[in-house]
């Protein structure tokens, strides 16, 4: 125990230095396990000291691990991968006690106190489930395997993730007010967040998936550096059995009802005709997962072939996606004091003829587009004892998207870009300039740019955890440090160096056809842009008495996101301190009463510093006769060469939340909790991006001029981070969660959410940012204020056939929609359009609020050597065919915007799998 | 202690933005919407019109008004106040002002050709006021692309719900209630208007004028014309017809405002300071005076 003692006063040390040296940033560690704590005590409620915990799982690689309950009883069992546990609790003279079915879930701490009796004798008990988290404040939610093969998700963990309050829709997700840009995406407790757009970047076989969490809010500090949510999948790893998973599916778009037609904001029925498609996909995958040491080294693999076909009527060329994910583990633990893991998930895709939404695109003017990307991660954890382990991650991650027109095919019955008879298969012309349509007239002859984006992402990372300290209660400290390096190669031009723009003179009148002007550029743009950042956390679980928890800490981000020309855009070191409390008042672990206080920093990305691009494309706009205007730029300087008309506006500060959480927790009934959350969270310094030279009419439709001169190309424009870009989410969430027993599950919650502001963005794809009117306050796209969730399943009791009922079911009340007005089309070319904004944000409608249910029936069949699910996955029950969001493209045509955005119909999907 | 630094560095935020609002006050005495104009008369509801000239005070008279914060003023090279020149940096002359400005009430061409750089938003309180205004007062009737002349209020809103395939009136910017520019306050109208993102320097002049509509006494189809919008430099609108102009403001008309200014404007009598406080709050709102008419010699 002397020694105990003297290697923590070590430990302390180390936590003490790094308290004081602190000094450097950057975005993400977290936790990918889960923790069993508890204390040991007699009848008479004394501490058990020196009680031998023995907790196993077949979850748990390198067998079972051990602790020795200190004086106080207490026991801890940490890096627990999640799953469902045996703890075993043994002390001469109090004989034995088995708690099985502890369930352990990722980020989360399982409470299971043991009471042993002096001559005792062994005894079994089956845990209940702990639904309320005594020691956590985050607003989490977790979905564990039984609920990704249960209830309907579409199987990707972009989708499940929608099923958690607070996060709106799916995919790249506005969660708890935020863009959807502005969340962390993690792998295995590893950042895989996009570095260039803050957006996912990984695709799984969604059976190589263990556990997907979902963090809203209150998270600790040593998870990263995102305004919004951590969104994590924890993957498989294996154990000592082997498991193959193989899964075919497929789903037929046209056993649904067809989309339709394009609408007014108004509803109105704008005369486009109807958007008649064609839709198939279907995906094959198999996993295999098992020891190649028993419980020494296990593995995965795991594969994954996607495809689907998509047509516009009308187009003869079908989207083809077509991709491929490969996911592979090792899991090691050759001594008990280390445990390693190697993974690489990596995802290509080639999607030909992606543009399938304009219908005057003939097919050699296609594009091809190839993404998808790698991730090669790996983890070390070295348990220096019962009480103190390290954890060193490091992870290389390479994303890509290329753009090109469609290769070409000599195959004719493939309706693809025809080869010229000389030109080899699959050749990708370069050269060719694209036609461009407007107003009627088809895209044609090639597509008209091109791109390749290749970006990088490394970090090495490490947190050190000392637990079950004794200073005035117990403490389990934990500080971190992480390195982040990101670079972006984006090479971007027009094919043959010149595009031209074709029209209808009269609208869909072909006879009329004619060039409207032609755009030169002098070559291709190459952007070149890096970041590095680098992070410190310290943080501190403290139990004064065993009902009350303090969660508080600090993490620092050192973040330099620098330009093409080496400048550094961003350039920040921020603090993000967090406290929360929480309270346990019967000391039962059936009720949480907690509150808390954090600060979220934004440490910006490589797509933030291509706003100050010194790279830009120059052209030069040449009209054609007929439309010549006077405006000749023929004989002049390429437009936009000169580049330096970007500036950032005194140094930007770093976007930050700052948020309060409070909320109450209890198991009403056993299993059954009931939860009422509220979120408060004050964004400010969010990126914005304007023009600071521009006179507009009265109405923002015009411009009368530029402050700095005649020239309408001598625009300036300036990035910043003011105070008056912000936003203000207010959440309050009613849950209630009723965990699996009695062969059902179900969850649902109700969120009332207010989300105001002047600006959702946070300069992402899209860029509207009104300049002529500051910053307007008022409702943001988010604020979508009547949230209902509800998702669970349902174990038909009809053994030895098993039928499971999985049912999910959304709703949304309306999404406010501001109007905004186009700058004018010849201006263009000067730096690329974006709106002027007349009203309030918010005011001018709303999308009528929508619902769906989602349904899954799968009847699992008793094979020889396995099991056989056949599933029939239904989304959309009801074919509900609400409007989801307003076109943000323009028709200028008819000078207003359109809807375009309808829910989809009714799906469904065929599936066969067996599970050896 | 250290809990208290990282507070205080969490809070540690500052900002100063000299881009904003700048509240100006427009004020045009009600002679400038006092002009002799050509009124057009079918006392036989035959269809036939006669045509009388005749003086009228009507705010539908007003033009568009340009607003602008400049450096200072040059009294010397026009026979009207004009904004002096700032420094010249590009060697275009008028590279460097204005600072920021704005117009009040922005040219329109309301769905038909005919009304082509003739209508001024916020002047029309609905279609009758404008088809009324250009039969009676400027007696050039507004007439479709077959020439021939619209009279009914309905016909107009239904072909400019075609045209911006809009459902509701509040679409359309040129006319309604509430979308009046000015207000009558004794002898004036005044208006009160925003220089939107305007960067706001201490001491700079406000300073502006109206372009008032060129008014023909024959009846012809430019009557009721702005010399700040060109028919023939405006942005084109292929769905209603490919030759047809939107007429769009040219692009330098705070920067050389002489080069619009004729005989009938109304220019800004002086200087017009605004001043702001070291957080950039504005600390009076300047009026604008519109009081000098130009006009030809005698």
């Amino acid at each position: 125990m002397q020694y105990l003692n003297r290697f923590r006063a070590v430990l302390l040390g180390v936590f003490a230095a790094f308290l004081a040296t602190v000094a450097l940033s950057g975005p993400a560690w977290a936790s990918a396990s889960g923790t069993i704590k508890g204390v040991v005590t007699d009848e008479s409620e004394l501490p058990i000291p020196g009680a031998l915990l023995t907790v196993s799982s077949d979850k748990l690689i390198g067998g079972a691990m051990q602790y020795t309950s200190d004086a106080d009883g207490n026991f801890v069992f940490a890096e627990l991968p999640p799953g469902s546990y045996k703890l075993v609790a043994a002390k001469q003279g109090f004989g034995e006690v088995t708690k099985s079915g502890v369930t352990v879930a990722v980020g989360r701490t399982t409470n299971v106190n043991i009471l042993m009796k002096y001559g005792g004798e062994t005894i079994v008990i089956e845990e209940k489930t702990k639904v309320v988290d005594t020691e956590n404040a985050s607003n989490t939610t977790t979905f564990n395997r039984d609920y990704l093969q249960k209830v309907p998700s579409g199987r990707s963990y972009q989708s499940v993730i929608g099923n958690a309050a607070q996060v709106l829709g799916s995919g790249n997700a506005s969660a708890a007010g935020a863009s959807g840009n502005e969340n962390t995406w993690m792998m295995d407790g590893i950042n895989v967040t996009d570095p260039v757009t803050g957006t996912f970047s990984q695709n799984f076989n969604f059976d190589a998936i263990e556990e997907i969490q979902v963090i809203t809010g209150g998270y600790d500090p040593e998870y990263g550096a995102s305004l919004g949510a951590v969104f994590q999948v924890i993957t498989r790893s294996g154990g000592n059995t082997l498991e193959v998973f193989t899964n075919a599916e497929y789903t037929n778009g046209n056993w649904s009802p067809k989309l339709d037609d394009r609408y007014a904001a108004d509803a109105a029925m704008l005369n486009f005709g109807s958007f008649d498609y064609n839709s198939q996909s279907g995906s094959v995958s198999a996993t295999i997962a098992g020891p190649i040491v028993r419980d020494r080294v296990w593995f995965i693999g795991s594969y994954q072939y996607e495809r689907s076909l998509y047509t516009n009527v009308g187009i003869g060329t079908p989207m083809d996606f077509d991709a491929h994910y490969v996911f592979t583990k090792i899991t090691m633990q050759p001594v008990s004091q280390h445990r390693i893991s190697l993974s690489l998930n990596t995802d290509p895709t080639t999607i030909d003829n992606i543009d399938q939404g304009d219908r005057y695109t003939l097919p050699e003017a296609q594009a091809r587009q190839m993404q998808g990307g790698y991730v090669l991660a790996g983890k070390w954890n070295w348990f220096f004892n019962e009480d103190a382990n390290l954890e060193t991650t490091f992870s290389l991650q390479k994303s890509f998207i290329e753009q090109s027109g469609v290769p070409c095919t000599h195959d004719e019955e493939l309706g693809y870009n025809p080869c010229e008879p000389d030109e080899s298969e699959n050749t990708i012309d370069y050269d060719t300039s694209g036609r461009y349509g407007s107003y009627g007239a088809f895209n044609r002859d090639n597509f008209t740019f091109f791109q390749f984006d290749d970006r990088w992402h490394a970090e090495a990372s490490t947190k050190f955890s000392v637990l079950n300290v004794n200073f005035l209660g117990k403490h389990d400290f934990k500080a971190g440090l992480d390195f982040n390096y990101s670079a972006w190669d984006w090479v971007y031009g027009a094919t043959g160096n010149m595009y031209f723009v074709d029209l209808y003179e009269n609208q869909f009148d072909p006879e009329t056809l004619k060039n409207w002007y032609f755009v030169e550029y002098s070559g291709s743009s190459v952007y070149r842009a890096d970041a590095y950042s680098a992070a410190g956390f310290v943080q501190d679980v403290y139990k004064p008495v065993d009902n009350l928890t303090f969660r508080y800490g600090v993490r620092y981000d050192r973040s330099l996101v620098r330009n093409d020309a080496g400048d550094a855009v961003v350039d920040v070191g921020v603090f993000g301190p967090r406290v929360y409390a929480i309270w346990d008042p019967w000391n039962d672990d059936k009720t949480a009463i907690r509150a808390g206080y954090g600060r979220f920093n934004d440490l910006g990305r490589l797509d933030v510093s291509s706003y100050l691009s010194r790279s830009q494309l120059a052209g030069k706009i040449i009209y054609d006769g007929t439309l010549d205007n006077g405006t000749n730029y023929a004989s002049q300087a390429y437009l936009s060469e000169s580049t330096d008309n970007t500036f950032t506006y005194g140094d930007l500060s770093a976007p930050h939340s700052d948020e309060f959480t409070a909320s109450v927790q209890r198991e009403v009934v056993p299993e059954l909790s009931a939860e009422v959350r509220f979120t408060g969270k004050f964004t400010r310094n969010v990126y914005t991006f304007d023009e600071t030279n521009l006179i507009y009419d009265e109405d923002g439709y015009s411009f009368l001029g530029t402050s700095e001169g005649y020239s309408d190309f001598n625009r300036y424009y300036r990035l910043r981070t003011p105070g008056i870009a912000r936003r203000d989410y207010f959440a309050v969430d009613v849950e209630l969660a009723k965990f699996e027993s009695k062969r059902w599950f179900a969850m649902a919650t109700y969120s009332y959410v207010s989300s105001r502001g002047t600006t959702q963005n946070s300069l992402s794809a899209g860029l509207s940012n009104p300049s002529q009117v500051e910053l307007m306050y008022g409702s943001l796209g988010s604020d979508v204020n009547h949230q209902v969730k509800a998702s669970g399943y349902w174990l038909v009791p009809n053994d030895p056939w098993t039928t499971t009922i999985g049912v999910a079911a959304r709703g949304y009340s309306g999404s406010p929609y501001s109007r905004y007005y186009w700058q004018a089309a010849d201006m263009d070319l000067a730096g690329g359009s974006y709106g002027l904004l007349k009203q309030p944000l918010g005011d001018y409608t709303t999308t009528p609020g929508y619902w769906t249910v989602d349904l899954l029936v799968q009847q699992e069949f008793v094979v020889p050597k396995g099991k056989l699910n056949v599933r029939f996955d239904l989304s959309n029950i009801t074919n509900n065919q609400y409007t989801l969001a307003y076109n943000t493209g323009y028709i200028a045509v008819q000078n207003r915007y359109s809807v375009t955005s309808h829910l989809g119909g009714v799906s469904g999907t065929v599936a066969v799998g067996y599970t050896y | 202690m250290f809990t208290l630094i990282v507070g205080l560095v969490a809070c540690a935020n500052p900002e100063i933005i000299n881009d904003g609002d700048v509240q100006v006050r427009v004020v045009i005495p009600k002679e400038a919407a006092t002009r002799e104009v050509v009124a057009a008369t079918d006392e036989d509801g035959d269809g036939q019109y006669t045509y009388e000239a005749r003086t009228l005070t009507d705010l539908r008279l007003l033009g568009p008004v340009y607003v602008g914060a400049f450096g200072g003023m040059d009294d010397v090279s026009f026979p009207y106040v004009h904004p002096a020149m700032g420094p010249v940096v590009s060697g275009t002359v008028g590279d460097t002002y204005p600072y920021g400005g704005e117009s009040l009430g922005r040219l329109d061409f309301a769905c038909y050709e005919f009304l082509a750089c003739k209508v001024t938003t916020g002047r029309f309180t609905d279609y009758a006021s404008l088809l009324d205004h250009f039969r009676n007062n400027l007696g050039t009737p507004v007439i479709d692309s077959y020439g021939a002349e619209v009279v009914s209020e309905e016909n107009m809103r239904a072909a400019c719900y075609e045209y911006f395939a809009a459902t509701s009136d509040e679409e359309m910017a040129f006319i309604g209630e509430d979308n009046l520019s000015f207000e009558e306050e004794g002898d004036n109208f005044v208006a009160d208007m925003v220089l939107h993102h305007t960067n706001r320097v201490s001491g700079m002049s406000i300073w502006g004028f109206m372009d008032a509509p060129e008014l023909a006494t024959d009846g012809v189809s430019s009557n009721g014309a702005y010399t700040t919008c060109n028919p023939s430099s405006g942005r084109s609108v292929d769905d209603y017809n490919s030759e047809f102009q939107e007429g769009g403001s040219s692009f330098d008309i705070l920067n050389s405002p002489s080069t619009y200014i004729q005989y009938e404007d109304w220019v800004s009598d002086g200087l017009a300071v605004v001043e702001f406080d070291d957080e950039y709050n504005q600390l009076e709102v300047p009026e604008v005076n519109l009081n000098f008419h130009h006009q030809a010699a005698e």
